[in-house]
């Protein structure tokens, strides 16, 4: 990949077009295929009602939706307590089963949405209630584009007529938190940020089905090689990931896949490496040189080294959080000694150093 | 079936009931509502939802009514199909002492058959009031705890039984049998944990608590900013909670707490602890968990 920085480029600063996109709305799309899952769909739904961004418009894209799926999803939505006007749309997008129309399902819910902001959530996760308003109003108060949050994950049994929430964790401890990164690793899932659509000018937004399983990498990647993410809400969760243990939701290569799922995401994986060969990045020369340390830092450590080390960084943190909930007393006595060590000060500017860098 | 404009009633074939469906035989539930300086947003909200839920009860015979009661400044709430009752405010005395006006009125005869508790910042899904009644039907001598949506509190439950060793009251159903054995929550709590020591005097009478995890009810407790007046009061609720369930051991750590937090600069200057209303003496003492710190359960996450 190729960085080119320049001294100036009114489109990192992400210049807003006059009456492009006038409102505050915010656009969710949703894409859905399976009736056994209207359970799921129901909890994400009724976490947006409860949003406490109330500039709503809900996207459900239906992959070949029939009359009863349509039927059950509408009166799902128009039983929410949505707190301003319902606005939502239904669409449906038909293709022959055997081919994987994720990325068609997403397009068509881009190019029906009206709101300035575009979000997505997949069927079977749920957004915290700050969640969009959090990364709104982070847009709002700078000049970026998109706006990342945390993502949270909840790991589920199912038990009695219900599912188990068995545990869940805070967010990944990606090794990522800046541009590089996302363009080095992918670390950002698809339903944790929130686009400007009046800061991105006439940049296509589309997802690429020959990248799938990948397509919301590649989605992303394309988005950074030009705009320059806000990852300073990367360590507020702002939605919540839910992992079923039966492994009816994980990536391939998590469970015992079928071979062709695998081999697509071979495919995607090496198609993602050549993009980012012939990929040119556009920063400002203010960004490349806050790289610059971060950048000859990272050289030292390959990034093959660096996934391992983010790997054992989350078992390390996961048997703390173990040994806090059996000792929720220790947990207190070692926050007061590092302050006590630290200084709270200190601990603080550690925090907002962070986040300058990202 | 006929809609009555102050009290909507809907059919449940589950009860016995007579050919003149008279009003008196119908289940009732009083939804009660302790506001305090909530927005009208949170309001209209709320009450959208219960709406939705008291639609959704559909093959029930219920009588639904809401009981409010403002303890800071009035709330304003729409207009409404449901029965709606508002009691008059006496200031700020804290969620429990609230809570007992509007739970002594709706179980003043006749009766009803339970009270909800909810928090007035959170919204019910539409399920919500048909699953709580279902498990209230299953397990009658229950206390019956909603799911906090979409962050429940990590403390354990048994996912087949519903067990759970407390209840929040951020969305509870107490049924009457056990308000008429423990009466209400404790006044000496004035916010944070009266719903622990209800759920642990509850069990301590012989009662059950369960989980209805079917049962959400939307509500935001994630991004609580650290507010040092709610901690305060936290902290203070502890320590009575500990003196009240005979832990010296967790009352000192709490008082410690409370002076590392620069709330107060020595034991000495602690108010003192409020006198329990009734006597503890024969209650089962071993039910209170406080080997958890503030979970006072063992906990999943």
């Amino acid at each position: 990949m190729r960085v080119v920085a320049e001294s100036s480029a009114g489109v990192f600063k992400g210049e807003v077009k006059p009456n492009a996109y006038d409102n505050t709305t915010l656009s969710v799309i949703i894409r859905f295929h399976k009736k056994e899952r209207l359970p799921f769909l129901e909890e994400a739904i009724f976490s947006l009602a409860i949003q406490h961004w109330n500039d709503l418009e809900t996207i459900i894209v239906l992959e070949n939706g029939t009359d009863d799926i349509r039927d059950a999803v509408t009166e799902i939505i128009e039983h929410q307590p949505w707190p301003s006007v319902l606005r939502y749309k239904i669409l449906s997008v038909d293709f022959p089963t055997d081919i994987d129309g994720r990325s068609a399902l997403l397009n068509h819910g881009i190019s029906n949405a009206t709101g300035r902001y575009v979000s997505f959530l997949d069927a079977d996760d749920v957004v915290y209630q700050h969640g969009y308003s959090t990364l709104i109003r982070q847009l709002m108060e700078g000049d970026r584009s998109v706006a990342i949050g945390g993502c949270r994950t909840a790991e589920t049994l199912h038990g009695r007529d219900h599912w188990f929430i068995k545990i869940k964790k805070m967010p990944y401890l990606a090794w990522g938190r800046t541009r590089l990164d996302v363009l080095r690793l992918n670390f950002v899932p698809l339903r944790s940020y929130v686009i400007d659509r009046a800061r991105i000018g006439d940049f296509p937004l589309f997802f690429d089905d020959a990248f799938s399983p990948l397509e919301g990498y590649d989605f992303l990647l394309r988005l950074s090689e030009i705009f320059r993410p806000d990852f300073s809400r990367l360590s507020v969760p702002v939605h919540e990931y839910r992992i079923r243990l039966d492994g009816s939701n994980s990536f391939p290569h998590v469970n015992n896949a079928p071979p062709q799922a695998t081999e697509a995401e071979e495919r995607a994986r090496l198609l993602i490496k050549e993009r980012k060969r012939e990929a040119t990045c556009l920063m400002t020369i203010d960004e490349a040189a806050a790289y610059e340390g971060l950048l000859s830092e990272r050289r030292r450590l390959p990034l093959v080294a660096a996934r391992y080390f983010s790997r054992y960084l989350n078992i390390l943190r996961d048997g703390l959080d173990a040994l806090f909930l059996r000792h929720p007393w220790l947990k207190i006595g070692v926050h007061r000694t590092l302050q006590r060590l630290l200084g709270e000060s200190l601990l603080n500017k550690i925090k907002k150093d962070r986040r300058i860098r990202s | 079936m006929g809609f009555d404009l102050d009290c909507v009633q809907i059919y449940c074939p589950y009860l016995a009931m007579t050919e003149t469906s008279d009003t008196q035989d119908l289940a009732k539930l009083v939804i009660g509502v302790v506001t305090f300086n909530n927005s009208n947003k949170q309001i209209r909200q709320l009450m959208r939802s219960i709406e939705l839920s008291i639609e959704h009860l559909d093959g029930r015979y219920i009588e639904a009514e809401i009981y409010i009661i403002d303890n800071g400044e009035k709330s304003g709430w729409p207009g409404t199909t449901v029965k709606l009752r508002r009691f008059e405010s006496v200031g700020n005395v804290g969620f429990g002492k609230a809570m007992n006006i509007l739970m002594a009125a709706a179980f003043a005869a006749p009766a009803a058959n339970w009270f909800l508790c909810v928090n007035p910042d959170g919204a019910l899904h539409y399920k919500a009031l048909a699953e709580l009644l279902a498990r209230a039907e299953a397990f009658p001598a229950s206390l019956i705890e909603a799911r906090q949506f979409p962050e429940e509190h990590p403390k354990e439950y048994n996912p087949t039984t519903l067990d759970t060793p407390w209840a929040s009251g951020a969305c509870l159903l107490i049924p009457e049998k056990i308000h008429q054995t423990i009466g209400g929550f404790d006044p000496n709590f004035f916010m944070y944990l009266e719903d622990i020591d209800y759920s642990w005097r509850a069990r301590a009478a012989g009662f059950s608590i369960k989980f209805a995890p079917n049962a959400l009810f939307g509500h935001d407790v994630l991004k609580r900013q650290d507010n040092p007046k709610a901690h305060h009061y936290f902290l203070l609720s502890s320590r009575y909670l500990g003196v009240k369930w005979r832990n010296m051991n967790y009352v000192r750590r709490i008082e410690r707490e409370l002076i590392n937090f620069s709330l107060f600069t020595s034991r000495a200057e602690l108010p003192p602890v409020p006198r329990p209303d009734f006597e503890m003496g024969e209650l089962d003492l071993s039910i209170a968990d406080f080997g958890h710190g503030f979970y006072y359960a063992p906990a999943r996450w």
